[in-house]
């Protein structure tokens, strides 16, 4: 939320350079994040970055005409799912040949996600993994998870001790 | 518990990296001042306006409180 006051702040001294600074900001604290969501469901990196740069731009270009207050994080995350998701409808209404030819293709640097998951799924579900990261690396609460899932708060808490349990159980086998 | 974690986080941004980069975006961003600063007059105005609200329902508030009635007449019953 300290963001939030920040760019309201900004807006309203009506100073350049602070609006820039605070985009900025918000641009390197949730680029990370939205890679992550898109990424997880376009699964190419190129995609996701072109998806990610396009979700921030909507909300700069229009940060005084679209309704935000509720939270900054909110407002990208749900607009960066469904544009993936958009995407993704649009592929498929496409009728594509060339599409497997594409996709197998190796991307130079779109292996990392799914060398990330491809890890972490020995061990948890895909469901369990993006609980995991979006709560402890990007900070999201189990309410703002809960929100974007459509389930109780206390479904995935109770997730996320579960997965918490696994990957515990997991390091130590693998430091035996 | 810490340590599983900081190992898991540890390997999620091993290979999870973030290429992305606000000067990638920076020439297409279209930073939004506005030439006419009327916010500041709107706000002062408000500002005003929540005073003599405040003012006003604090006057009522001390009249009910010490249970005083003002008359029309000046005050002769």
């Amino acid at each position: 939320m300290e963001e939030n006051h920040l760019l309201q702040l900004a807006l309203l001294t009506n100073d350049e350079e602070k609006i820039e600074h605070a985009f900025e900001l918000i641009y390197n604290k949730y680029s990370g994040l939205l890679l992550y969501i898109s990424l997880s469901i376009v699964q190419r990196r190129e995609v996701a970055e072109d998806i990610t740069n396009d979700t921030f731009l909507k909300f700069f270009n229009n940060i005084r005409k679209i309704d935000y207050k509720r939270n900054i994080k909110y407002w990208l995350t749900k607009t960066v799912r469904n544009a993936s998701l958009d995407y993704l409808r649009l592929k498929d209404s496409q009728v594509e040949l060339n599409d497997e030819v594409v996709l197998s293709i190796p991307s130079e640097k779109g292996v990392d996600y799914h060398d990330v998951i491809s890890k972490f799924k020995k061990f948890l579900t895909e469901e369990e993994i993006e609980i995991v990261v979006l709560h402890l690396i990007y900070k999201s609460t189990f309410k703002e998870i809960a929100e974007e899932k459509k389930v109780s708060v206390n479904v995935i808490s109770g997730k996320y001790r579960r997965s918490l349990d696994k990957i515990k159980k997991h390091y130590r086998e693998v430091w035996r | 518990m810490r340590e599983y974690l900081t190992k898991f986080k540890n390997d999620f941004n091993g290979a999870f990296i973030n290429t992305l980069n606000y000067n990638q975006i920076k020439d297409k961003v279209v930073i939004p001042v506005i030439r006419k600063n009327v916010k500041t007059f709107s706000l002062k105005y408000r500002f005003v306006s929540m005073l003599l609200f405040i003012l006003i329902l604090g006057g009522v508030f001390l009249m009910v409180a010490t249970n005083r009635v003002i008359y029309r007449d000046g005050g002769e019953i």
